[in-house]
């Protein structure tokens, strides 16, 4: 199951009015979901880590554009996926491969909410056959694993439409359980 | 079984000490600077002076060869000069003072008998004795001070 700190409980009120130690708690609670889902992105540590403090200092500097504190991590991993898109456009590589996916994918298919479980033995097979993913079928994985936002979130972070969201995810699934099982047959 | 947040999350463990330090730097780049932090520099500044000194003692010249021999150099300089100087001057001051003691009394005597001669020629002239006439004011002065 995934244990996600409730929202209501992050001082982002605080926060706004520019308490340090309220960022410091946020940050704490962020940093390393956030890390994970830019690495697993962009697969360069040190660009990862940049990522990641240009995200934090764009959100001290721009917290009065979050509309909703309930959504402060949506907007937190919105921000994020927009620096890894510029890297993307200013490596101009996996960008490419993105916008094909997204057109050779299916519009519309209907959500398997099933949870995923790994075994033990399958960890290193499971961190293997997600960096195989496209990335965007990953990003979508990635915020659904690490966060648990909701299909709605997840199309407002990455900027898609729902509908290319739930693709996403089915597929993305779909070929990690396909890929793990195959291994574990 | 572990769920897929907790494989990804212990498998980018390592980097929690660099996201540790960006969190502080953020903190006090973006936050810090906006609140406390001038008023922290300067005391930083100041507290740091003797650090400071200390590290470029440390770092300067302590190492630096060429310093202690320029300093070494200075110091022979300065020895010797001292010793030419302290070779020559008691010489002087004995001679000095030695002059001194006979030029001094001669001197003495010299002006008294200046000072008598020139007493004996030009004496004092005469007091002469005051007319016994008090002054008057200006208003009984003569006319021709009264014309305006």
């Amino acid at each position: 199951m995934l244990v996600v700190a409730d929202h209501d409980q992050l001082p982002v009120t605080q926060a706004r009015a520019g308490d340090p130690a309220a960022w410091e708690v946020l940050f704490r609670r962020y940093q390393m979901p956030l890390y994970a889902y830019v690495v697993q992105l962009v697969r360069d540590q040190q660009a990862s880590l940049d990522v990641v403090q240009e995200t934090f200092v764009s959100a001290v500097r721009h917290i009065q554009s979050l509309r909703d504190d309930e959504r402060f991590g949506g907007w937190l991993f919105g921000i994020a996926h927009q620096k890894c898109v510029q890297l993307w456009r200013r490596r101009d590589r996996e960008a490419m491969g993105a916008e094909k996916l997204i057109r050779d994918s299916p519009e519309q298919v209907e959500e398997d909410p099933g949870e995923l479980l790994v075994r033990q033995e399958q960890e290193a097979e499971f961190m293997k056959r997600l960096d195989e993913l496209p990335a965007p079928h990953r990003s979508v994985l990635l915020l659904h694993f690490l966060e648990d936002f909701s299909l709605e979130e997840i199309a407002r972070i990455t900027g898609c439409q729902l509908g290319t969201v739930k693709s996403r995810m089915h597929y993305a699934k779909l070929a990690l359980r396909k890929l793990l099982g195959k291994r574990s047959s | 079984m572990k769920s897929p947040r907790e494989i990804l999350l212990q498998h980018h463990r390592a980097a929690t000490p660099a996201l540790d330090r960006i969190r502080q730097d953020v903190l006090a780049g973006e936050l810090g600077a906006h609140a406390t932090t001038p008023r922290l520099e300067n005391t930083d500044a100041r507290d740091d002076a003797p650090g400071f000194a200390l590290k470029l003692w440390r770092e300067l010249i302590w190492p630096c060869r060429q310093v202690w021999a320029a300093l070494a150099a200075v110091w022979l300089v300065l020895g010797v000069f001292e010793l030419a100087t302290r070779s020559h001057s008691p010489r002087v001051d004995r001679s000095a003072s030695a002059a001194l003691q006979t030029s001094m009394p001669m001197s003495f005597a010299e002006q008294r008998q200046w000072i008598s001669e020139l007493t004996q020629l030009r004496p004092n002239p005469p007091v002469k004795p005051s007319s016994g006439a008090r002054p008057k004011p200006r208003s009984e002065g003569p006319a021709v001070w009264r014309t305006t």
